[in-house]
């Protein structure tokens, strides 16, 4: 007698068998990949420093108290404008989903956003031209006269949210940032708490806060501080997002500080012979 | 104890090229298409690469790996930033025995799956292309063995509703045997 769930094992191995040519899931997973894993997402993470406080300090003009709005609003418009040294800890923490802990990671690097260009952890992984150059031995991959990786990533200000790194590395390949703007749109309140002063610089700190429902029963909670300086540029921002789905909750927490703002970011192609473009990773649309 | 470098790299290296295969079309089912299960499998193997270590693998790491597989899509969805794949567009007159129509036939039962709830097809895909028992499956998927029971019972009767008119009746109805003999 031929069941239901022998039809569904029937189907589900037809639909299982075409598999494509030339898959390699080895291919990236080998030496040095607690590595690539790491430089992946900070890759990204911390070239988008800027944008970070971009995104997330932009959404805060939803509502709240319109002088702390303008302020943060403005700073985080003008600090993407500048080219800047940034310095970025972050970690990934889950009472109940042990698979995304992250220890805190930290990657520094230099960047301009708004020409485009940025370099991490000396030179090591490069932003140029629309795209993103990283060092095959920093992703564990051997490639045959070949010592460069290149993606396509360019290094614009998108509105990206730490929230990102709660994501896989290969996942943070495919983020959209419609849909991170989305979630930071969800942040309602931002208030003046003080005074800030740094090394060289004095200011304002300022809180903020938001949640968002995700649709599938979960929601997204975003807190934070950050200071402005008297110029009006983003030093430091602390962001914590708490993710909470049936049975899971993760807490990332990140810390950005900018600084030497006005630097000189200058930033070269590896040789285009040594570089090697690899098909399987999806690009950012 | 910590294995030896070369030993966990060549132990783990081993799993993948035994199991790989088998788990990423697990993943493709799970995702929907090849290429996002791909991108779930590799994603899935830096956890597992990170917890060899640690793991007892001369135990199947097989439910590990499934474990991983399943937590991890579920925070691509659970994140929204999963890739929306787009499905590949369903060719006219599936049926026949050539690899086309097989192909065809693939597509379209990926897209069917892909309709379903997330947990219905997770249940479908790991007890029934899988072929693990549900007291397995509800412990990857941290429920009872009555909820996999009722996803499997509710989880068959929707693929079957969906492929409904997209199938020609043979495609569903003959056993692997039944096409087997006739070729």
């Amino acid at each position: 007698m031929y069941t239901e769930e022998d039809e569904a094992r029937h189907l589900l191995a037809v639909a299982a068998e075409d598999i494509p040519p030339g898959t390699n899931l080895l291919r990236g997973v080998g030496k040095g990949l607690a590595a690539r894993r790491v430089r992946t997402r900070v890759a990204v993470a911390a070239g988008a420093a800027g944008a970070v406080a971009a995104g997330a300090l932009t959404a805060l003009t939803v509502s709240g108290a319109p002088s702390a709005l303008a302020a943060v609003t403005a700073a985080a418009t003008h600090t993407v404008k500048q080219s800047y040294k940034a310095t970025m800890i972050t970690s990934v923490m889950s009472a109940n989903d042990p698979s995304v802990v992250q220890p805190p990671y930290t990657v520094t690097g230099e960047f301009a956003p708004a020409r485009g260009v940025g370099e991490e952890n000396g030179g090591s992984i490069r932003f140029l031209h629309g795209y993103q150059y990283v060092k095959a031995a920093v992703l564990g991959v051997h490639i045959r006269g070949k010592s460069w990786i290149r993606m396509q990533r360019p290094l614009i200000p998108r509105g990206v949210s730490a929230g990102i790194l709660v994501s896989d590395p290969i996942v943070l390949t495919q983020f959209s940032p419609q849909d991170l703007l989305a979630l930071l749109n969800q942040a309602t309140t931002v208030r003046e708490t003080g005074s800030a002063s740094g090394h060289g610089w004095t200011g304002t700190a300022y809180a903020f806060s938001g949640s968002e429902s995700s649709g599938t029963g979960g929601t997204s909670l975003i807190s934070g501080t950050l200071d402005v300086d008297e110029h009006g540029r983003i030093r430091r921002l602390d962001a914590t997002i708490t993710q909470r789905a049936p049975k899971v909750t993760i807490v990332i927490t990140s810390r950005i500080a900018f600084g030497n703002f006005g630097v000189a970011v200058s930033v070269t192609a590896p040789p285009a012979s040594k570089v090697f473009t690899p098909t399987w990773r999806p690009a950012i649309p | 104890m910590r294995r030896d470098d070369g030993a966990f790299e060549e132990s783990f290296s081993r799993f993948v090229r035994e199991r790989g295969e088998h788990h990423l079309r697990v993943a493709a089912l799970l995702t929907g298409d090849w290429q996002a299960g791909e991108d779930l499998v590799q994603a899935s193997l830096i956890k597992l690469y990170r917890a060899w270590p640690r793991l007892d693998i001369s135990a199947a790491p097989d439910a590990y790996l499934n474990r991983i597989m399943v937590n991890t899509h579920r925070s691509w969805w659970r994140a929204r930033w999963r890739r929306e794949a787009p499905v590949d567009a369903i060719p006219e007159g599936v049926g026949g025995e050539d690899a086309a129509d097989r192909h065809a036939l693939g597509l379209t039962v990926r897209a069917a799956l892909s309709r379903l709830p997330r947990q219905q097809r997770a249940v479908l895909v790991l007890r029934y292309f899988a072929d693990l028992p549900e007291a397995e499956v509800a412990r990857i998927l941290g429920c009872s063995t009555g909820t996999i029971k009722t996803h499997a019972h509710r989880g068959l009767r929707a693929l079957r509703d969906q492929l409904a008119g997209e199938l020609p009746a043979h495609a569903v109805n003959e056993t692997p045997a039944q096409r087997h003999d006739k070729g």
